[in-house]
Parts: C-alpha cells; structure tokens; sequence
C-alpha cells in the first residue's frame, strides 16, 4: 500500500499558502495588473496540490491511527498560553473531503471565471475566503475555529457587494447580520464551554477541541444550552427553516464565483458544525435535541423544495434547492447513526459537486442570454446542445439519479434516518419526488421549447467553459458508481463519532439519573 | 419487434434468477448487502408460503398468455370486451395528478412561497426596518445644541431627586 510522509506543518502550510498571495496582490503595483491572476491561481494550486497530498497519504485503515486521537497529520503550536489557545489543526475523515473541496474549487473557478473590474482585489477577497474556509474546516482549537468562521465573513461580504448584481448590497448586508448574530451566540456558547470545563477540572483554561470533548466534564442542562448556543450559529450558515432567507438573495446576487464558493465550501462550514460541535462536543444534548433538529431538516427539505418550484430566477431555484439539499445533511446527521452520517457527510460532498456545478451553468445562461428570468429562456437546448446535456447530467444528479452521486448520498441518509426515526424519513422521501419536479420542470422551461429569437444564436460550451465542468462531471459520475473510497475515508471517523456519542449518552444518562 | 422482446424477456428471466427467495439463491442480495450497513429487512416467511406465492405469480402469468392468445391469436373472444375506456386512460391517474397539481397544489405552492417572502423574509425586513425608525426617532435627541444637552441632565437631575426623596425615611 502506497505510503506517504508528511511534515507536521504539511496543514499549516495548506491554511496559509492561500493567504500569502494576499500581501504578494497588495503590493503588486497597478503597472502589474497581468500578473495578479496569475499570482493568485499559484497561491491556490499551491494550497490544492497540498491538499491531494493530504488525501494520499491519508491513512484510510482506521487501526493504524492513533485510536485516541482519531486525526491526521496534527499540528499544535501554543498561540495565548495564559488563555490555553493554540493553533491547533487536524485532519479526519469528516474534513478530509471538505478540504479536498475547498482547495480545489477555489483554483477552478478563479482559472474559469472571468472577473469584470478591479481584479486585484477580488483575487484578494477570493484567497482570504480560501484560507478561512481551510482553517474553519482543519481548527481543532474552539477560538482558533471561531477566527477562521469569522475571517470567512469579510471577504464573502464584499465579493458580493463588490461584484454582484441587483440587490447586492442588501443581500451582502443580509448575509452580514444573519451570520454575525449566529457568531454572536457561538462565541458565547464557545466561551461558556471553555469556562465551565476549566470549572470542572480546577485546572487552567483550555479551548482544545478534543481535550472538552473527550472529558465531557460539564453539567448536562448548561450543556444543553451552551448547545443550543452552537446550533443557533451552525442553523444560520447551513442554512436551516426558518433562519435561511439570507441565502436566496445572496445566491441570486452574488457573483457567480461567489455563488459557487457559497454554495460548494461555506454552507459546508454549517453543516460540518452540526457534527463537529454538536454531536462530538455536545454529545447527550445532541440525542435530547435530536427530534427537534430533523424535524427542522425535513422541514427545509419540504419547504425548500416547494419553494424552489414556485420560483421564477432560475439561481433562486437553485438556491433554494439548495435549502431542500442541506435539509436532508441535517436529517443524515441528526439520526445519530453511523449509515445516516457517512450519507449526511458524503451528501455534502455530493451537494458541492452538484449545486457547485448547477449554478456555474446558470452563470454561463446568464453570461449568454443576460437573463435569469425562467419565463424570458427556453428553447436552448438547440443552440446549446452540450449545454443543456451538461446541465441534464448535473441536475439529475441533485435529483438523485441512481448511478449519479446525489444517489448514493440521499439513499444512506433516508436509510440511517428510517432506522432512527421511521416517519421523518417518510416525510423527508417525498422532497426527492419534489426535487425531480422543480428541476425537471426547470430544465422542460428552459431547454425545451420554441426557442426565443433573441435566444436562437446563443453560443454552445467553449472549450474552456468545458474544461472548468469537466471535473464536476467526472466527480458526479465517478461517486455515483464507485463511492467506496470516499465512503472508507469517511467512515472510520463516523464511527468513532457514533461510538462517542453512545458512551458519552449512556454515561450522561447514569449521570443524569 | 421478435428480437426487443426476446432481449427484455431474457433480462427479466436474468433478474429474477440472481434473487429467489430460497437459501443460498441471494446473490443480488448478498452483494447489496455491504451497502444498507445491516440495516436490511429480514422476513420470515415459510419456505411453503414463498413456494405457494411462486406458484400463484407463476399462474397468474400463465392464465394471462392464455387469455392473450385466446383474444388476440385465435380471435375467440372480441377483444372490445376487455379493452376498457378506463384501462386506455390509464385510470384516470395522469389526469387526476395533473388536475391536483395544477390546481390546489400550485395553489399550495403559491402560499408557501407566498409565505416565505411576506412572513420569513418580511420578519427579518420588518426587524430592520424597525431598527431604522427607532435611530431616526433616537437621532432627533441629539440636537448638537449644548443647551438642549444641558436641560436634558437638568431633567434626569431632578427625577434623581425626586427618586432620593422618595425612598428616604424622615
């Protein structure tokens, strides 16, 4: 078996190669302006090659890592001793594709997505972003973690602002305050945790990650509410009913590198903390409030999918189809069991792949009809054959089209969540008719048809726009026949979660009792 | 049409035959088995109960192609008898869905979306626009003008009196 070495700042290196591009771009003189993509899709691919690294030298035999500490490659530097914060970063099954994903689709879409005006500070916003959401999903410190969800606000902020569309900069603002109240209770919830275990222990404060989770010394009401706490931050970003009416706008009137990232990496920061820092930190409060959460999910996945029917801008749809999407991450999550994880885990794999891709052909409808209106397309599919078979592949894929990933994602978690909770899945099943419904019936509106005759001479996918697919394309196709090794990187670190949860419940209920 | 329907008649032979439901004869099963992660369903019916439910199905097919070929082979019996309207429409069940969807359901569909940007959203909207109000109303307090600064703490002054006398003891 092949077997790679890696320096213990292997993961350090990856956080930070993008933001050095950062000051490289700043003090890049105007007279130089060819050279800052350049720059920037160098500090990315960097960061990317590094990743790939991670992922093959990733022990996927679970016995041969260390039992205890269940992640990869750690490195840890004291940061503010007197406080216990360090840098702490660590790399698992449940953030290894995350990684994966951020570090790639930051490069594609800066290689394919052509910026209208001042690049430099785009390319700027863009490798920020990158290297918050890098640290977000690899922070195994609760502070250091806190830095990176909040470093990922600025840049996403003004991308939107700065170069979308329409209601920009209400959607920026928006997205601003949704997601700073949540940061607001996360911090309280993260100080609150940090207090009551140096309580507990008597000894000094600690933010460390597993250090809290592995003890599970704090009291189980307070537990509760210092959940409650975390959950309210992660239900904003995911997004979950009814905290998710920043993310339509913000989609509809980003940019479309910034809808893509939005939609492939950031959300993922929601649902990443759901089980990060609900199910591993918080244990017994995660079981007690397991109903109301999946109750929660199928409600966005009814909701969203009924939504998204009813609208009329075709990357509103998306968006909210998206709402419907990360619902069932919330059911998979929340039915505590290691099918309904790896599903919930692989699905927002699957959900960045599909959705990353969807609203990368919206961007290229749009840059071709310079509309978004369902009602003003149609008909393109005879301009645009090659389009509108790539956008048939990725939006039976979202539908969960046996064969395509979606499939594989959606069938383990309404699995895990029949055996945990028989009638939320029930429920949950029906959102997978509905998405067939308002995508097919989305795809008959705009592909199909007469075409509109200011349509009819609309141009095909070039061959760079189909470089920038192809990998979405062969990511859809490859997961939905052969997801094992996927699957087997996930799994061991589900497992060791669900194990966690069921000792640490158990114990908390003698405890309780 | 002969090929088609002897390449569809040979997969459903195939189909059937890589799972019956006598032991060792899961083939489909067993290598689905890793997949579902123990969650599949195991019955417990009696290897008589799964014969006689063979047999039934088995019937069932036969008195089907007998009838067929009665009808429409042999010509005994007009074929009119069993074509029904209702079986040509498909028992109503394309235009039944259609007329729900169409009608109440997209009416539902309206009100959620409805719902969404007037109530959600208009919660959220209407938090901001409270907010805005209430600076505005809160702006007019701050004049610039030292006098109105001035009779402002002269205010809070004499209510801070008038609560210090009230709370002491003569």
């Amino acid at each position: 078996m092949l077997s790679l070495t890696m320096p213990s700042f292997t993961l350090t290196l990856l956080v930070l190669l993008p933001s050095v591009g950062v000051p490289a771009l700043l003090l890049l003189p105007s007279s130089y302006e060819r050279f800052v993509k350049p720059i920037a899709v160098c500090c990315s691919t960097a960061a990317a090659a590094l990743a790939i690294w991670t992922l093959a030298a990733f022990e996927v035999d679970a016995a041969a890592v260390d039992a205890a500490a269940k992640f990869q490659f750690k490195d840890k530097h004291v940061w503010i001793e007197s406080l216990g914060i360090s840098w702490h970063l660590g790399v698992d099954g449940l953030s290894l594709f995350l990684v994966m994903l951020t570090a790639l689709i930051f490069p594609i879409v800066m290689l394919g997505i052509r910026v209208e005006h001042s690049s430099k500070q785009y390319y700027m916003w863009l490798l920020l972003l990158e290297t918050g959401c890098l640290g977000a999903f690899l922070a195994l410190d609760m502070f250091m973690f806190f830095v990176f969800f909040e470093i990922v606000l600025v840049p996403i902020y003004f991308l939107i602002g700065g170069w979308g569309h329409g209601k920009k900069v209400y959607a920026a603002t928006k997205f601003f305050l949704f997601t700073m109240l949540g940061s607001a209770f996360l911090l309280v919830g993260i100080v609150g945790v940090a207090l009551l275990h140096a309580d507990a222990t008597g000894g000094s404060l600690t933010f460390d990650l597993q250090t809290i989770a592995e003890s599970q010394l704090v009291a189980v009401e307070a537990a509760r509410w210092l959940f409650l706490s975390f959950m309210v931050a992660f239900a904003v970003k995911v997004p979950l009913f009814p905290l998710h009416t920043w993310l339509p706008d913000a989609h509809a009137n980003a940019p479309t590198a910034g809808s893509v990232v939005l939609a492939a990496v950031m959300l993922k920061l929601g649902t990443y903390g759901l089980i990060r820092f609900g199910l591993y930190l918080f244990p017994e409060p995660s079981t007690y409030f397991a109903p109301m959460l999946m109750t929660l999910g199928v409600i966005g996945v009814i909701y969203g999918a009924i939504a998204a029917a009813m609208q009329k801008d075709l990357k509103r749809l998306v968006a909210y189809s998206s709402i419907a999407h990360l619902g069932f991450i919330v059911i998979g999550t929340f039915a505590m069991n290691t099918v309904g994880l790896v599903g919930a885990v692989l699905q927002m794999v699957n959900h960045a792949v599909s959705t990353g891709a969807l609203f990368l052909l919206v961007g290229m409808i749009y840059k071709r009809c310079r509309t978004r209106k369902i009602s003003a397309l149609g008909g393109l599919q005879k301009p645009a054959p090659v389009l509108a078979a790539a956008f048939m592949l990725v939006m039976l894929s979202s539908i969960g089209l046996p064969g395509l990933n979606g499939f594989v994602g959606e069938f383990m978690v309404l699995l895990g969540a029949f055996s945990a909770h028989r009638w939320w899945a029930v429920v949950a099943a029906a959102g997978v008719v509905l998405a067939a419904l308002y995508l097919m019936w989305a795809y008959q509106r705009v592909f199909h048809g007469a075409v509109a005759s200011e349509n009819a001479h609309v141009s095909d996918i070039r061959w760079r726009e189909g470089l920038l697919l192809s990998p979405f394309l062969v990511a859809i196709v490859f997961m939905g026949v052969y997801p094992k090794p996927v699957i087997e990187r996930i799994e061991p670190a589900v497992e060791a979660i669900v194990a966690h949860v069921n000792s640490s419940t158990h114990s908390g209920e003698q405890t309780h009792g | 049409m002969l090929i088609p329907v002897i390449a569809l008649a040979s997969g459903a032979v195939l189909l059937g035959a890589i799972n019956l439901p006598f032991s060792d004869t899961h083939f489909l099963g067993d290598w689905l088995k890793p997949s579902l992660f123990g969650n599949e369903a195991h019955t417990s019916t009696t290897a008589g109960t799964k014969w006689m439910l063979a047999l039934l199905a088995a019937t069932g097919s036969a008195v089907g192609i007998v009838a067929a070929r009665a009808v429409y082979l042999k010509r005994r019996v007009a074929s009119e008898r069993f074509e029904w309207a209702v079986a040509a429409k498909a028992w109503h069940i394309d235009t039944a869905v259609t007329s729900f969807v169409g009608g109440p359901g997209r009416k539902i569909f309206n009100a959620v979306n409805t719902f969404d940007a007037a109530v959600v959203d208009g919660l959220v909207n209407f938090t901001g626009q409270a907010v805005r109000s209430c600076s505005g109303w809160l702006r007019g307090f701050q004049t610039g003008l030292v006098r109105f600064y001035a009779l402002l703490m002269a205010v809070g002054v004499v209510f801070m009196l008038v609560w210090f006398v009230s709370r002491a003891s003569f």
